[in-house]
């Protein structure tokens, strides 16, 4: 009779299954032994003289560029561009990368986007590689003074940047919406789709919340204790249905068909339905403005090529072509000029181009807080809309 | 079977043992499994119980939906599909071919406040303009109750194939009835009882006293009582009896996701209705508290195992092996 064959009994059985764990335990302590440096994320070994061959790897948010800009890139820089737009939310891309980045391993990744609110914890925890400056003349020229200043930016390069206002049925609001508080009032009770992240939500009502003398700081200097005031004063609305959290990326789909009358979306989303329906405005308290980055983290195999990335999305007609596929607010200088050459409608569109006015009312995203802090907020937020 | 050891050692009992070892992690902030502790525990149990009893609740009512949807097609078309009836069990499960977050989020334009459904009612007048069935306990149910069809469908469709139908010949000749007073007795019972179920779950967990509530219990005991008292002898006394293990494995397959889904109830549902699986995924991916992800889990697992060693016991189900 084979081995195969033979019949088994129980105990065989465990005793298979003890030495198969013992095996597994050996090997898992060898493993973790002999191997710690061969997947070490790597540090340094920039420089602008080093070729640019090979692959960039970039982790990009959902409809992140033009699939055309892809081959416009790699034609220009030959260089292969893996694009994969693997991040549907900062949250949980955050939650999938920090093991391995907490670990010294590499992600897999040459370049990713980073979103605002995470930019200080990448830095401060010493996951990003710092580009050679000397390798990004278009950045150096072309950035936006007004993103020039943001923190850590000359290791995450600012890149993805707009307010998160308030898109609303113009059905509903025919007069438009001018406040934050217009979103409690009764007859928007449950038609009001909150963003689905804390950060956001603290930031946007934080700024109300100030304007009515509740709280003391703008977002960028809020205090840990004034962001859970923040939480606090949302519970209430967030429990009786009036603010609703659940809603998903299609937020602004919703206020297309009627299921909401308001929700927290960037202009990007509102850009992509029809004007005459859906509207977009910054409240008069101020909104929060993200600046997404584009960041090379530690482990990454190509850092040269990310760089020559980063570098050919600053290069005006890139750029524009960035903003006219995202409908972002323009990064980069020269990219109206542009516009209004290939775009004149898309130029002169002030949901893309907005006033001085508008601009004044944009507040960066909160501190970045130190991990109990996030932690404890994240938590309270968990509270509120777990019902 | 040392390489099936080895599979189920590395791919189930190493993962299981290191979330359950997280879950005793006395790391403040869950982030690491350092130390022994019960807080995790002691602080879902404390939070988090509403969101069990919507997952026990919700899945439990989302479960039965499926099996009076799923049970009565697969009987349908393995009895009467003839030569058909593998393109009709193929039809009836084709729509599962597609994503499952694209099924999720269909339901979300169904019941949309403009929708297919609700647009009309509301153009003729007969809701309001501002009635919404979207974030509320009933799309979540409806959605899930969807999602489950097919895990109904198959088992219950090859219990039925399985059924001898030289003994369903017989049971025509020796049952000629049908189940009658008694059936309605019971019928009008189990009605009842799905009944209280429903209108308990839909009401977010509130005991509705209301007329309507009370009519809705009435109407369910009704026709509870006259499906059963029009079930066939020979379905009640020959059929059935022979399809246990297939049903008890429909059961088991469609009420172990359905108590740890959390799509529907985070893409239809609102607050009130997010289950034990979104505190879970918050837990998890906003929170990053691994060790009160990895304690609600563990006791997700263990309510699970319980719930199930009961119904098996109850069911004498071990032939279910055969068949899940």
């Amino acid at each position: 009779m084979s081995t195969f064959n033979q019949p088994r009994s129980r105990r065989t059985f465990l005793r298979q299954m003890g030495l198969g764990a013992a095996a597994l335990g050996v090997g898992v302590s060898v493993a973790g032994c002999s191997s710690k440096g061969s997947t070490t994320a790597k540090t340094g070994g920039l420089g602008a003289s080093s070729p640019v061959t090979g692959t960039v790897r970039w982790a990009a948010n959902s409809g992140e560029i033009d699939p055309k800009d892809v081959k416009r890139f790699e034609a220009a820089a030959g260089v292969t561009l893996d694009y994969r737009e693997v991040i549907a939310d900062a949250d949980q891309f955050f939650a999938s990368v920090k093991p391995q980045l907490t670990a010294g391993l590499s992600i897999g990744y040459d370049l990713i986007c980073l979103s605002s609110q995470y930019v200080s914890v990448y830095a401060e925890h010493d996951w990003l590689i710092k580009p050679d400056s000397s390798a990004l003349p278009n950045v150096t020229k072309n950035l936006l003074p007004q993103l020039s200043s943001v923190a850590h930016r000359d290791i995450a390069i600012p890149y993805d940047y707009a307010p998160l206002g308030l898109a609303y049925s113009k059905k509903d609001f025919p007069s438009g919406l001018h406040s934050w508080g217009d979103l409690l009032s009764k007859a928007a009770h449950g038609k009001v789709g909150l963003y689905s992240t804390p950060i956001p939500n603290v930031a946007a009502w934080g700024l109300y919340l100030k304007s009515q003398g509740k709280i003391d700081h703008a977002p960028a200097e809020m205090t840990i204790e004034e962001a859970l005031e923040v939480v606090a004063f949302l519970k209430p609305y967030i429990r009786s249905g009036q603010l609703l959290t659940t809603q998903g990326e299609n937020a602004v789909q919703k206020l297309a068909s009627g299921d909401l009358f308001a929700a927290v979306a960037p202009p990007v989303n509102v850009a992509e339905v029809d004007p005459v329906t859906v509207g977009f405005a910054v409240p008069t308290e101020g909104a929060p403005a993200y600046v997404d980055r584009l960041a090379i983290p530690k482990g990454a195999a190509n850092p040269r090529a990310a760089e020559a990335l980063i570098d050919w999305w600053f290069q005006p007609e890139n750029a524009a072509s960035f903003c006219k596929y995202t409908l972002q607010y323009p990064y980069a200088r020269g990219v109206k000029d542009v516009l209004a050459k290939t775009d004149p409608k898309l130029a002169d569109n002030p949901i893309i181009f907005p006033g001085e006015d508008v601009l004044n009312r944009l507040f960066p995203y909160p501190p970045p807080w130190s991990d109990n802090e996030r932690a404890s907020l994240s938590r309270a937020w968990t509270a509120v809309i777990s019902g | 079977m040392a390489p099936a050891a080895i599979w189920l050692v590395v791919f189930f009992l190493a993962p299981l043992v290191q979330v359950v070892r997280l879950s005793f992690s006395a790391d403040e902030f869950g982030l690491t499994a350092k130390g022994w502790s019960l807080g995790s525990y002691t602080a879902a149990l404390g939070a988090f119980l509403p969101n069990l009893a919507n997952s026990l609740t919700i899945g439990l009512l989302a479960t039965t939906v499926a099996f009076l949807v799923g049970v009565p097609l697969a009987y349908g078309i393995s009895f009467y599909g003839g030569r058909r009836r593998a393109l009709l069990l193929f039809l009836a499960v084709a729509p599962f071919l597609t994503s499952y977050l694209v099924r999720v989020i269909s339901w979300q334009t169904l019941l949309g406040a403009s929708g297919p459904v609700l647009g009309p009612l509301k153009s003729l007048g007969l809701v309001g303009d501002r009635f919404v069935v979207m974030g509320t306990s009933f799309s979540v149910v409806a959605g899930l109750s969807y999602q489950l069809i097919p895990f109904v469908i198959l088992p219950s469709y090859a219990a039925f194939q399985r059924v001898d139908r030289d003994l369903c010949a017989a049971a025509a000749d020796l049952y000629s009835g049908r189940w009658g007073a008694r059936g309605a007795v019971l019928g009008s019972v189990l009605g009842l009882a799905v009944g209280m179920l429903a209108v308990y779950t839909l009401s977010g967990r509130r005991l509705d006293l209301s007329p309507t509530a009370a009519l809705a219990l009435l109407a369910f005991a009704m026709v509870g009582a006259l499906v059963a008292a029009s079930v066939t002898e020979s379905f009640l006394h020959v059929v059935l009896p022979l399809s246990v293990p297939g049903l008890t494995a429909a059961g088991v397959l469609t009420f172990i996701p359905a108590l740890g889904d959390y799509v529907n109830a985070a893409l239809l549902g609102n607050v009130r209705t997010q289950m034990l699986g979104n505190v879970i995924q918050t837990k998890f991916l906003t929170e990053l508290d691994y060790a009160g992800a990895a304690a609600l889990s563990s006791l997700l697992l263990a309510i699970t195992l319980a719930i199930l060693g009961l119904y098996l016991h109850r069911l004498r189900g071990t032939a279910v092996l055969d068949l899940v």
